[in-house]
């Protein structure tokens, strides 16, 4: 008799999980589950910032001691860095009075459309070369496949990967399956392709010996094949590997931004 | 009736949290604290204190939340959390014949070890169906590393719940029955 039941059971989960997936499948089951992830978008968002701060006060203990280090630098870096803005602001003044000489429209910014993290999904068996994001905007948004993910300071994080209505998934420009179109900015301005390096850093393959990279060139968007605008910035160059045998040589990037902080991102709608 | 309709409800209400939990909190949590698996420690849980027909409404609840945040194939975490289950329910019927830490502990491990081997292995059939090459998650060293982290994780996890129950309660006991007392 309890063997009948189990059985019984056991089919009637098997044809509630198949109609499940029927329903799902011919949408049934899309107001049901926008509705859910609308309503759940807030809590998952707030659970998400709480792991952040975690994970942010995690790393400043566990990183003190370079701290101090890093402050040094960071000031020699502020330095360097406002000197540059203030020769790049009179570039842009004189850009702008020449391009209204020209008559020429200023380009216009970007859409943006704000999304929160809801999700960093920590799949069993997935290396962290594989690191994801989920957002809570989707195709109602009018987001969709390819299109660039960016901080507020305008470095970009990563591509939208996969689109749902209310959601998307989005890899990380360190994730080894993120490519990216991009260009270095040396004299010969190398174009390429980006991607992810254990995670870590981002490297870029298949360049011709004869292109000159050196230690500190920034990388960027370049634009071509795609959504994603020319002129984001990826990171900048922490290591050139040109062996005089090989036909190639390949470029170590760095990312300029800190992955472990994010909570709200922007995406670029062309 | 209606008791059956407000366990349903609470099934529901729980499910939402542990899978808001899990996918929004604990898999962002530096170090090795995302290696937690707070879905299987509930089925555990509910099958451990309650019986097989709750557990299955639990994971029916949790799996239909995971796979609508998911963004696996609709019915990839349900069914693999269906399956465990009823393995699980075997084992701990046919296997193990009290309700102790090292039953709680052990059903942990092997719900762990189970949702892992099949997830990589029902991910690897369904690109194998795909136009790209498939290759089974098994081979790959950090697979094995993250299983042993959660192995590890879901025995601690059984620890603590287990002692703060027998410190809160009195029907679980830590011990075993001493020979030749009394």
């Amino acid at each position: 008799m309890v063997k009948i039941w189990q059985k019984k059971k056991l089919i009637i989960l098997a044809v509630a999980l198949g109609l499940l997936i029927f329903f799902q499948f011919l949408g049934l089951l899309r107001p049901l589950e926008n509705s859910i992830v609308s309503a759940s978008s807030g809590l998952a968002g707030r659970l998400h910032g709480l792991s952040v701060r975690w994970h942010s006060s995690y790393s400043e203990r566990w990183h003190q001691e370079n701290l101090n280090l890093n402050i040094s630098q960071l000031e020699q870096e502020v330095g360097r860095l406002t000197v540059a803005n203030a020769k790049l602001q009179e570039l842009q003044d004189e850009n702008n009075k020449l391009r209204k000489y020209l008559n020429f429209l200023v380009p216009g910014k970007y859409k943006y459309v704000m999304a929160n993290i809801i999700s960093q999904p920590a799949l069993l068996g997935a290396a962290e070369a594989e690191t994801e994001l989920i957002l809570d905007k989707g195709t109602k948004d009018g987001l969709k496949d390819g299109l660039a993910i960016v901080n507020e300071d305008g470095l970009i994080i990563g591509k939208i990967v996969e689109t749902e209505d209310n959601t998307v998934r989005a890899c990380l420009v360190t994730n080894y399956n993120c490519r990216l179109a991009a260009t270095i900015q040396n004299q010969t301005r190398t174009i390429g392709l980006t991607d992810g390096n254990l995670g870590l850093t981002i490297k870029m393959n298949f360049i011709p010996q004869s292109e000159k990279i050196s230690i500190g060139d920034t990388v960027i968007t370049s634009g071509l094949g795609g959504s994603i605008p020319r002129g984001l910035v990826i990171g900048k160059v922490i290591q050139v590997d040109n062996k005089s045998n090989e036909i190639w040589q390949e470029v170590n990037i760095e990312p300029l931004l800190n992955m472990d902080n994010l909570t709200t991102v922007s995406i670029i709608i062309p | 009736m209606g008791r059956r309709l407000l366990i349903i409800f609470i099934f529901l209400v729980l499910a939402w949290l542990i899978v808001m939990g899990q996918l929004s909190l604990i898999d962002s949590l530096p170090g090795f604290a995302n290696k937690i698996n707070l879905i299987l420690f509930f089925i555990v849980l509910v099958l451990f204190f309650l019986d097989l027909d709750n557990t299955l409404l639990a994971a029916l609840a949790l799996g239909v939340f995971w796979d609508i945040f998911s963004f696996a194939p609709f019915g990839f975490n349900l069914f693999l959390l269906l399956v465990s289950v009823f393995v699980l329910h075997i084992l701990l019927r046919n296997w193990f014949t009290n309700r102790s830490f090292y039953t709680l502990a052990a059903l942990n491990a092997l719900a762990v070890t189970l949702y892992g081997l099949l997830s990589v292995l029902l991910a690897w059939l369904i690109a194998a169906l795909g136009p790209d090459k498939a290759v089974p998650g098994l081979i790959y060293w950090y697979f094995w590393r993250d299983l042993f982290q959660e192995l590890i994780f879901s025995t601690v996890l059984s620890l603590v719940f287990f002692n703060l129950l027998t410190i809160l309660g009195r029907r679980l006991q830590p011990f075993f029955l001493a020979k030749g007392r009394n």
